[in-house]
Parts: structure tokens; sequence; C-alpha cells
């Protein structure tokens, strides 16, 4: 059997393994703003925009 | 837009164990950048997102705007030296202090009295009693204020 947890809420589905694969590479994550309008991520330079994928 | 242009920075820390505690955060559309944005806009009822595995620390990044210059300047004469450049006020004072003692050291005044510049605990206080006895002095030691939008300069 798995460890790996697998549920479905609605039509997403989510593991433990995938968000540990997600998280991997965003330990430390170091943000830059002025007025808490926009947010850039400082290795990138980008925007971070909304919450979308 | 560069670095150098943010007001504020932000660091956030992903707990090791962030997956196990928040695996579905894709569910509204996160991404792990999305999710720190979230939390350090206060969007996130407070603390909750400590619970996901997630804490910052936000530090306000204060623009240079002042140098401050640490000079001999000769007390007969026109001749300044500069010894150092410094950014923060506090230091530009301890540092000051310091090197005063230590050029000062074994000064004497006109009676031949040593100038106790060692006692002295503060920048101002050092001054003020290099001041009263400049004739002994070859040099004083200033610690001047440059404004770098402005061409005037300073003494603390």
């Amino acid at each position: 059997m798995s460890k790996i947890l697998k549920t479905r809420i609605g039509s997403y589905s989510y593991s433990v393994e995938d968000a540990q694969k997600a998280f991997l590479k965003e330990k430390i994550i170091e943000i830059g703003f002025i007025d808490g309008i926009k947010y850039f991520d400082r290795k990138s330079k980008k925007e971070i925009k909304g919450e979308q994928k | 837009m560069s670095a150098k242009e943010y007001k504020f920075l932000s660091t956030v820390k992903v707990a090791n164990d962030v997956a196990t505690k928040y695996p579905n955060y894709k569910i509204n559309g996160f991404t792990p950048k999305t999710l720190a944005k979230r939390l350090i806009s206060s969007n996130s009822e407070k603390g909750s997102m400590k619970d996901f595995g997630f804490e910052y620390k936000t530090i306000p990044l204060n623009p240079i705007q002042k140098l401050f210059v640490v000079q001999e300047v000769v007390v007969f004469g026109d001749d300044i030296r500069n010894i150092t450049v410094l950014f923060d006020k506090q230091i530009a004072e301890e540092y000051t202090l310091t090197y005063s003692k230590k050029v000062y050291k074994g000064v004497c005044n006109s009676r031949g009295e040593e100038i106790h510049f060692d006692k002295c605990t503060s920048y101002g206080e050092i001054y003020e009693l290099a001041l009263a006895n400049q004739d002994s002095l070859e040099f004083m030691v200033k610690l001047n204020e440059l404004d770098i939008t402005s061409k005037e300069l300073y003494h603390v």
C-alpha cells in the first residue's frame, strides 16, 4: 500500500508527494515589495501575481 | 524593477513538514510563492499559516541617504584627511570616539598635564574636549554628515 495520501475534493486531487516536490525548491522564499500592492520574487525578479498557479 | 527599489523585504521560511501539514495547498490555485505572498500581505488569518509550516520576517530596506565622514582636520591650516566613510550614525560616532582616543592618546596641555581623552564616553564629549584644547593638538578628529542629495557637509 502506498504511503502517499491521495484524496479528491471536487475536481482537484492532491498528495503529500506532490506537495513535497513543490516545496522542495522553496524552503526560503524572499519577496520584495514597495507598498503592499506588487510583490516580487527576489531570485527571479518576477512579480508574484494573484493566487493562481 | 531592481531589488534596490524595494521598501520592504520579507523572508518566508517554509517548514520541512509543510507537505504533510498542507498537502492540499493547490486546491485554491496556490503555489508556494503565492502562499508566501498571502502570508506576508496579511491576507491570511493571523498565525494560521504558521500552523502549516510558514514563518516570515519583514524588514524595511532604508535607502542610504546620508554618509558619515570621519576626518582629521589640521588645527592651524587647511589640510583635511579623510579617514573613513560610514553609513550608520551610531556606528560612526562610536568609531570616531575610538579613533579619537587612539590618536589623542598622550596629548598634554600647555601646562604639561595629560588631557584625559580616554575618559570620554561619547563622540560629542571628546569633540568638545578637543575643541577646548585645540591649541595642544596638531589636528582634530571630526565626524561630518553628508546628505548625498545635497552639496553641503554638516558637522555631527
